[in-house]
């Protein structure tokens, strides 16, 4: 991939990714920020990805383990510090939530990146398994519990006050 | 509900799409400096760990054999090597690919590759020279025949040894070689191309080691590039006035 080749797939590809990455993330600026690192290395990795022939799909992956990474880490900060007056939650992703953000937020990490992955990224349940290191039938049990999960929260919010107002946790 | 699930997502997507913070030149820049601190601590590591080594070897050689130098041997395995390089001249076929990538510092007019820092005068009309692009090498030519021109006052014609030619997409070619000739005359190799010039030990060097596809950085200019001295660019050759040829150097 040249420099030229670079800047056109930079361009292109970074504003789609960050939305994916937002129904994800459930945060604008988290999602920004794991594309942007996701690029960094991208730049280091471009002659493979040319031949690989799906750098769009290497920097997604890239950018949802980062995200996954950050997760934990502010998680495990969250336990270290949860005896002080600090909330136990991480606040919500801002005024542009919206009751399926919120659902998202709620899915275990696993069965959220097999949502976004399968029904956002039109990636096949093959394709999620080889990208997530998950056998197919485990993907297959994440994607309907996950779709379990987003139905009846997202049924709750309907007919009663909307769960996301309440602030929403990292899973 | 999949499909109602997955018009929610990709509608949600669509609404939180960013455009990037940053250009792509940054991003670049980012990756590369980033890139430069591995290597520098990849060396360090090296380097010291070959201290210790060395250190060991010749504390037990002189150990075992009293009134020998093991210093000797190191210094024997050295002649013949050029005068600013700290080891041979590996051919490029004995490097693992992507391992380096060459930085040309315009401020310093430096050109540093695989640990050897290079002594380099730039040439160059417009832009092809910016800190921030990255040069690729398309080839190498073992001579360069630079033709005589009337056209543009150039009434000799010279023999460049070792020269790579790198390019940064469809833009005119910049080439590294060993100019002995006096420098004025580069006003005659024509108007859109850019010269690197290098001694030639350096030159012989950098022409043996890189390898086609890899690329040459171009970093902070600390003092602007010596533009070309080309009196008149409209009737300056085409760069392609050189003309590789397959004799060997003088």
């Amino acid at each position: 991939m040249t420099e030229d080749e670079f800047d056109a797939f930079y361009a292109a590809a970074f504003p789609r990714l960050t939305g994916q990455l937002f129904a994800f993330t459930g945060d604008r600026g988290e999602a920004q920020d794991v594309v942007q690192e996701a690029f960094v290395r991208a730049w280091d990795r471009r002659h493979k990805l040319r031949a690989d022939g799906a750098p769009e799909a290497w920097v997604r992956t890239v950018a949802m383990r980062l995200a996954v990474s950050r997760w934990r880490r502010a998680r495990r900060w969250l336990e270290l510090v949860r005896h002080s007056a600090l909330p136990e939650t991480i606040p919500g992703p801002g005024p542009e939530r919206t009751a399926l953000v919120a659902a998202l937020r709620e899915l275990p990490e696993h069965q959220r990146m097999a949502i976004v992955l399968h029904h956002l990224c039109d990636l096949s349940v093959e394709q999620v398994a080889s990208e997530t290191g998950a056998p197919v039938g485990t993907v297959k049990v994440r994607l309907s519990r996950g779709r379990a999960a987003l139905a009846k929260q997202l049924a709750v919010d309907e007919a009663e006050e909307p769960a996301w107002r309440e602030g929403g946790r990292v899973g | 509900m999949s499909d109602e699930l997955a018009t929610a997502l990709r509608e949600l997507a669509e609404a939180n799409q960013m455009p990037p913070p940053l250009p792509a030149a940054e991003v670049r820049t980012r990756a590369r400096r980033r890139s430069r601190r591995r290597r520098t601590t990849v060396r360090l590591g090296l380097a010291t760990s070959a201290a210790g080594m060395l250190a060991t070897i010749g504390l037990t050689v002189h150990a075992e054999e009293p009134g020998r130098d093991p210093r000797a041997s190191a210094e024997s395995a050295t002649i013949g090597t050029p005068t600013s390089s700290p080891r041979a001249p590996v051919a490029a076929s004995d490097r693992p690919a992507g391992t380096e990538e060459a930085v040309l510092d315009l401020g310093r007019h430096t050109l540093t590759f695989d640990g050897r820092v290079m002594r380099v005068d730039p040439h160059s009309s417009g832009a092809l020279l910016s800190p921030g692009r990255e040069l690729t090498v398309r080839a190498k030519h073992e001579v360069m025949l630079l033709r005589n021109d009337e056209r543009t006052g150039n009434r000799h014609e010279a023999e460049v040894p070792y020269v790579v030619e790198l390019r940064t997409g469809d833009r005119p070619p910049v080439y590294a070689g060993a100019l002995a000739f006096d420098i004025r005359s580069l006003g005659a190799l024509g108007t859109r191309a850019g010269w690197l010039v290098l001694s030639v030990d350096d030159a012989r060097w950098f022409y043996t080691r890189i390898r086609q596809g890899e690329h040459v950085e171009i970093t902070s200019p600390a003092s602007p590039v010596a533009p070309a001295p080309t009196p008149d660019p409209a009737d300056g050759p085409d760069p392609e006035t050189g003309t590789a040829t397959s004799r060997p150097p003088n």
